[in-house]
């Protein structure tokens, strides 16, 4: 509970300081909108706002759980198999030199305008963060206890189930909290490229009708939606490494 | 195990790059008793030990010893506990069974954290024991194997020394009618303990008369202290050089 009223003591903070340089610079409402004027524009929109809301935040889920099988998945042949270590890495480094704006509208192009661009456009994102951060966590691993684990008869599964991806939790750990942070991201972006639906095409929207407080509460919500995700993430995490308290941000 | 076969025979060499560790290696292990092995660091003792378990070495090693029978099996007790530190003590010493699949034993588990006083502690984490207590997990652990061989590369060495004497002495109790394997650089805890003794001087390993009591020894035994005395004369020479 102390940590949700510490959330709360920077978002009252935020929200004065906002103020503040609206009051101070007088700045008109196409500039910056006072916080009033946001909430307002929120809860006159709720229905639009919701609507847009659901389509990110689906994007973003199906993106993440989708990112988290691949990195996972990717991270055990890596840890298996030195030869697809070998081949792979530098092409997984290589999608990533590439930035994910240029890909966008590749994507859009060859996926179409639907909901799946996004979901590739957060796979792409928060893929690479998973799958070093889990390759880093499931060859840290003392040799002496594989050697230990050999010894009594492990076979590469049960070595793989019970002694590796345990170990390789905390590192996991941190290679998820960045995916959470940076999966709101993709979609956003998928959706500036080329989308009729979604908060990125509500912003843009806003954007185009000088309706500045509309947008306003679209990056609030995304901000909700992130501080939530990464606060769910995190929760789970620190259930999972339990025994490895050092791991655990808060 | 089949009655003739009373011990078994350890021979080769063993070369680090170009280096060589150990020429003509010797070593019996005689079934039953505890076997020791002392050396100063970097002796190669270790190595040895990993080498009589089986355990992939760097590719530096070059090592040409073989064994006289392949068919034992190994458990291994080293100066890190090697717990995992997710899994609660009764987890750890179950984790044999566990990662081949087998139905686990709890009675015999629960049997052995009482021989070793941890019946208290089943359920706790690595990380809320002690550095001996973790040591009698690990202990509980390598007997829960039951394995033929039990390999020991300095068990005690990371405890202080009251905790370490006790766990000695546990130790002992607990296997003095396995083989036992051990490498250590206290001349006095083998000597304590061994039924065998060998040292590393000169890239070579030679046996020790023993005093002719038997195991466990007491501290207090004037030939033991003649063979202390005896032992780190000849350790100190091939340390100096």
């Amino acid at each position: 509970m102390n940590y949700f009223y510490k959330y709360l003591f920077s978002f009252i903070i935020f929200i004065t300081i906002w103020w503040l340089i609206q009051y101070i610079t007088d700045s008109p409402s196409y500039i910056l909108p006072s916080p009033y004027r946001v909430f307002l524009s929120i809860k006159n929109n709720l229905h639009l706002l919701a609507y847009h809301s659901i389509i990110t935040f689906l994007e973003i889920l199906v993106g993440f759980i989708l990112g988290l099988i691949f990195g996972m998945y990717t991270g055990i042949l890596f840890i298996i198999s030195k030869s697809m270590r070998k081949w792979m890495l530098p092409f997984i480094v290589l999608t990533q030199a590439i930035p994910v704006f240029a890909i966008a509208p590749i994507l859009t192009l060859w996926i179409g305008y639907g909901i799946w661009s996004k979901i590739i456009m957060t796979v792409l994102i928060i893929y690479f963060p998973i799958t070093i951060a889990f390759y880093d966590g499931l060859k840290r691993i003392d040799p002496m206890i594989i050697n230990l684990a050999k010894m009594m008869g492990a076979n590469t599964f049960s070595m793989l189930l019970k002694i590796r991806i345990p170990f390789a939790l905390p590192q996991l750990s941190s290679g998820l909290k960045l995916a959470a942070a940076f999966a709101p991201m993709g979609a956003v972006i998928g959706e500036w490229v080329g989308s009729s639906e979604g908060l990125g095409y509500l912003m843009l929207y806003a954007s185009g009708r000088v309706q500045i407080d509309l947008m306003f509460s679209s990056i609030i919500i995304l901000a909700i939606f992130t501080i939530l995700l990464y606060n769910f993430v995190s929760y789970v995490s620190n259930i999972i490494t339990r025994w490895d308290p050092k791991s655990h941000i808060n | 195990m089949d009655k003739k076969n009373l011990s078994f025979l350890l021979e080769g060499s063993l070369k680090i790059s170009q280096e060589i560790l150990f020429s003509d290696v010797k070593l019996k292990i005689n079934f039953n008793k505890w076997t020791s092995i002392i050396g100063v660091s970097g002796s190669g003792k270790s190595t040895l030990l990993k080498i009589i378990a089986g355990m992939d070495l760097p590719d530096v090693f070059k090592s040409t010893i073989k064994s006289s029978n392949k068919n034992y099996s190994f458990s291994w007790m080293a100066q890190n506990d090697l717990l995992l530190p997710w899994a609660s003590v009764i987890n750890n010493v179950t984790l044999g069974q566990k990662l081949r699949g087998e139905k686990l034993d709890k009675e015999r588990a629960l049997s052995l954290l009482d021989q070793v006083g941890l019946i208290n502690e089943v359920n706790a984490l690595p990380s809320t024991l002690s550095g001996g207590m973790r040591q009698r997990v690990a202990l509980a652990r390598t007997l829960m194997e039951d394995k033929n061989i039990i390999l020991m590369d300095e068990p005690f060495s990371a405890l202080d020394s009251i905790t370490r004497s006790a766990m000695q002495k546990l130790t002992w109790k607990l296997l003095k009618d396995k083989t036992v394997i051990m490498v250590t650089h206290d001349p006095l805890e083998a000597l304590l303990l061994s039924n065998d003794l060998y040292y590393i001087i000169k890239n070579k390993l030679r046996s020790i008369k023993l005093p002719n009591s038997k195991p466990f020894r007491t501290v207090n035994d004037e030939n033991l202290l003649y063979s202390h005395k005896f032992i780190l004369n000849k350790l100190e020479k091939s340390y100096i050089r």
